[in-house]
């Protein structure tokens, strides 16, 4: 099989700081990226090495990044004391801010009709609302801030091309108390109420990791996540919270399988080979790279173009 | 009043309140606490409108894992919070 061109520095400069400046491959693997990797080989070099994937331009990650960042804002401003409605003003007047376009004095964010400024601020006020003295309690960090959108990295027991450490990172929306248990806390939005299921994250490689982490950087042991599902839609918010379990032997094993795909992961930079999986060209509602893998390999490059330039908005 | 973005479409065909789509397009430069106030408030005002027009009264705690007792204080991993109003980010 012909090998594929690597690119020394990924295009994407939103997964940029993850790969190794001496060999060009991923050393710090995240949870999506490498998500993306175990579905399909070929989709990670196109969408993550190639960046014609995600970007911060992409409505669903935009949203979910200002809510998340939104939630943060309002959990901090209660632990220094600020009542529920104090709280969520300020959070309310940073989402108004970070979704105005300053340089055209109007509103931004706004060309996709789910996932927008008006279904932001709204979501975003009914959420808080909806778990106003919420019983999931949030824990506090050894620095006295909560423990929302907490990051981590830890060695995932895997070594690179130039023998350096391979390691997990990601960012976890919070931990907390619930009924006398830790748990690790995660909000999800989407546009249906069947994504927003433990069913769904069981099993989930996230979730899996996230767990994981709250052990190995965090000194606990979460007896499972809690997750609150956020359902958009153009006329209402609606919020589904459950548990998610995910006990000990579980994690044992999968952090011995993600082992097994770090390896495969790393193998496929030292040997440019990254295979379609056509298997899951049809998952997910279709892969948005499906007519470039179908077409002659001669003309991907052209398509791939097309793809992956910035869309200019209208 | 044109709206050029998205805002909110109205309550299973009520009109939408003039104050809440107005509000959506001020610049939040410009804006005043009170108007911040004003536009939560609109919001909620709209949810509750959604929520008895789908005849559910009041808005409903989410389906899901129910606390069984009151909550009890914040959890303190190491060290204490500071209480102070001083420094809630705006």
């Amino acid at each position: 099989m012909a090998t594929l061109p690597l690119p020394r520095v990924p295009k994407q400069s939103f997964y940029g700081d993850q790969f190794s400046p001496l060999t060009g491959a991923q050393v710090r693997v995240n949870a999506s990226t490498f998500q993306v990797f175990k579905v399909c080989p070929r989709k990670y070099y196109y969408e993550v090495l190639l960046g014609g994937g995600k970007g911060e331009e992409n409505p669903h990650l935009r949203f979910g990044t200002l809510l998340h960042k939104a939630k943060a804002v309002f959990e901090t401003n209660l632990a220094r004391g600020a009542d529920h409605d104090l709280a969520l003003q300020g959070a309310f007047r940073f989402l108004l801010r970070e979704t105005w376009d300053h340089e055209l004095g109007k509103p931004g964010f706004a060309t996709d009709p789910l996932k927008n400024r008006a279904t932001l601020l709204r979501t975003f006020v009914w959420y808080a609302d909806q778990y106003r003295g919420d019983p999931f309690e949030t824990a506090m960090l050894p620095s006295g801030k909560p423990a929302v959108e907490v990051g981590f990295e830890f060695d995932s027991g895997v070594t690179g091309l130039a023998g350096e450490q391979i390691t997990f990172v990601g960012t976890i929306d919070k931990i907390g108390r619930f009924n006398g248990k830790t748990y690790v806390g995660d909000v999800k939005t989407t546009s249906s109420a069947r994504f927003a299921t433990a069913q769904n994250y069981t099993p989930d490689g996230q979730f899996s990791l996230y767990s994981v982490a709250a052990q190995v950087c965090f000194g606990f042991e979460p007896d499972g996540l809690i997750l609150d599902g956020i359902v958009i839609g153009v006329n209402a918010t609606e919020f589904h919270r459950a548990i998610v379990p995910r006990p000990a032997g579980v994690l044992e094993e999968w952090l011995r399988d993600q082992r097994v795909w770090l390896q495969r992961l790393t193998d496929a930079f030292a040997t440019g080979e990254w295979p379609q999986n056509d298997a899951a060209c049809g998952l997910y509602g279709g892969c948005r790279f499906r007519a470039i893998c179908g077409a002659d390999p001669k003309h991907r490059e052209a398509l791939l173009t097309q793809l992956t330039e910035p869309r200019n908005d209208p | 009043m044109a709206n050029e973005f998205p805002t909110f479409p109205g309550v299973l065909g009520e009109a939408v309140p003039w104050s809440l789509n107005d509000l959506a397009i001020m610049n939040p430069e410009e804006m005043s606490p009170e108007a911040e106030l004003a536009y939560i408030g609109e919001l909620r005002a709209y949810r509750e409108r959604y929520e008895r027009a789908l005849g559910q009264g009041t808005p409903k705690r989410a389906a899901g894992p129910k606390a069984k007792a009151a909550p009890t204080a914040r959890v303190i991993l190491d060290g204490p919070s500071a209480a102070d109003t001083s420094d809630v980010e705006f």
